[in-house]
């Protein structure tokens, strides 16, 4: 029944984003529109991979640092996209996918820089440090991109914190075939990996105990996780609170079964942002409100409901 | 403070009125200037003229910059969207002067229904209002780089190259040459008006 449910509400979320917007559109034009199809359509869509991918990054990584305060975006790879991207505007350089481009190879060596560092006591991967390395690593890069943009004379560098806050402006058909090409991968990695991320939560050395290949995994969920978040920043910026919070929401609700908590995640982070985003670009038209202020004004209510409710 | 100015200009804004603070305490002379709207010309020519001991030459800019402000718009022959910024694509409102610069000129802003001096708005709303241009400022005459991407292909006057492409140095803030740029702009549309009936247009950007 659960399924159900979530499932049906999975679909009103995308219906919704695509029957609702800014621009009047009558419903019996909707299959006619092409503001419906070029432009509503692959934007509700890459709301849905992006949420759902955030969902699953989150829900992963907050298992593999078994911390619930992990985020996607905690591990450096926000202050990596960002300084890629502004470094793009900086360098002058061109072409419609030259920001994605960027953010994605900021984020990618964050990536590296904090794995590098995760390993620094040994071949051990340790999700301390890792922690740690993330939130280093971020404030690091966040610091030069604030120096860049402080001393560069172009508004246009001031502009790029605007991407870098988050959005589904750029959504277009080219974007959605590349993230549901892209995501898919990391995402099987990822839920093929959720009876040894079930046995972390025993800690380490019981998981390697009852048969988890402890090493292995973490790198992979790491990598994974890391790796379906930098094309989510690169689509969209950075979109907070959405792999924070639906983790939690679908672990109240399904429970720690990885294999369930995964699923749940991508369902719910998809319809949380297509929905938030409708509101985003309806609720005070014909202005747009930044996505991720809508996240967050959905998230936290329902998240506080739920927890009252589970833990009373 | 080490260079010791006679006096210092800053644009009335939050972290100025600060800095202004501070250099009255160190004994410079500071004014803070409002410089939003086309009506702000004026008494920002007198202010200075006071205190540079130039309030003749002030006062005849002043009133050329007031009639400015005061004049009653043409009627409106085009229209148009300023494009700031395209991811999150943010335009231009009634409340600056680039919406004043394009009602002296003959045009319409398609977001002058819009009281704040720019917004963010959904990509579908630009195509909705459907501009018969659209304007940016720009030191190239390349068109910017969203022109390229699929999604701003869903805006007419992206399809067709209706850019207007104006410099920086000119439309960039308002101030004395305003004048000159809501001359330049009334120019390149009535040009391109008449280009896009006879297929010769100077200034537009080439299509893509």
């Amino acid at each position: 029944m659960k399924w159900i449910i979530l499932g049906a509400v999975a679909v009103i979320a995308l219906a919704l984003s695509v029957v609702l917007g800014p621009a009047a559109v009558p419903l019996g034009e909707l299959l006619r529109s092409d503001i419906v199809w070029n432009l509503r359509v692959p934007r509700a869509l890459l709301a849905f991979l992006v949420g759902g991918s955030l969902g699953v990054a989150g829900a992963s990584l907050q298992a593999l640092v078994r911390n619930p305060l992990a985020d996607p975006f905690l591990l450096g790879l926000s202050g990596g996209a960002g300084l890629g991207a502004v470094l793009a505007i900086a360098l002058h350089l061109s072409g419609p996918w030259a920001l994605p481009i960027a953010a994605f190879i900021g984020a990618l060596a964050a990536l590296g820089l904090v794995y590098r560092l995760g390993l620094i006591g040994g071949a051990s991967l340790d999700p301390r440090i890792l922690l740690l390395g993330g939130v280093a690593i971020g404030a690091f890069a966040a610091a030069i991109t604030t120096a860049i943009v402080s001393l560069a004379d172009a508004a246009e560098l001031r502009n790029a914190f605007l991407w870098l806050w988050g959005g589904l402006s750029g959504a277009s058909w080219d974007s959605v075939l590349l993230v549901a090409l892209y995501a898919p991968i990391p995402l099987v990695v990822l839920v093929a990996a959720s009876r040894p991320l079930d046995l972390l939560a025993l800690g380490e050395e019981s998981a390697a105990y009852l048969g988890a290949d402890v090493e292995r995994v973490k790198r992979r969920v790491y990598l994974a996780a890391s790796l379906l978040t930098a094309a989510a920043v690169a689509v969209s910026g950075v979109i907070g609170f959405v792999g924070l919070v639906v983790p939690h929401i679908a672990r109240l609700m399904w429970g720690h079964r990885h294999r369930s908590l995964l699923p749940a995640a991508f369902l719910g982070g998809g319809a949380l942002l297509a929905f938030a985003d409708t509101l985003a670009r309806t609720v005070v038209a014909p202005r747009e409100l930044p996505v991720g202020v809508v996240t967050a004004l959905i998230g936290v209510p329902v998240f506080a409901f739920l927890l009252k409710r589970w833990t009373i | 403070m080490a260079r010791r100015p006679d006096l210092v200009v800053l644009y009335n804004a939050g972290p100025n009125v600060t800095a202004a603070k501070q250099l009255e305490r160190a004994g410079i002379q500071t004014v803070l200037i409002d410089l939003n709207r086309l009506e702000d010309l004026g008494p920002a020519a007198r202010t200075l003229g006071r205190l540079t001991g130039r309030e003749e030459q002030a006062e005849s800019l002043a009133i050329v910059l007031d009639s400015l402000a005061g004049r009653p718009p043409p009627p409106a022959t085009t229209s148009l969207a300023f494009i700031v910024w395209d991811n999150p694509p943010i335009i231009i409102g009634h409340g600056s002067y680039l919406d004043q610069l394009a009602t002296q000129a003959g045009a319409r802003n398609v977001f002058g229904d819009i009281a704040a001096p720019s917004a963010q708005v959904s990509l579908e709303t630009i195509v909705a209002r459907d501009p018969q241009w659209i304007a940016v400022l720009a030191d190239s005459a390349v068109p910017p780089a969203f022109a390229k991407r699929r999604e701003w292909r869903a805006v007419r006057a992206v399809r067709d190259g209706h850019f207007l492409l104006l410099p920086g140095s000119l439309f960039g803030r308002p101030g004395p040459r305003s004048v000159q740029a809501i001359r330049e702009l009334r120019e390149r549309l009535e040009y391109d008006d008449v280009g896009a009936q006879h297929a010769a247009p100077l200034h537009r950007a080439p299509h893509r």
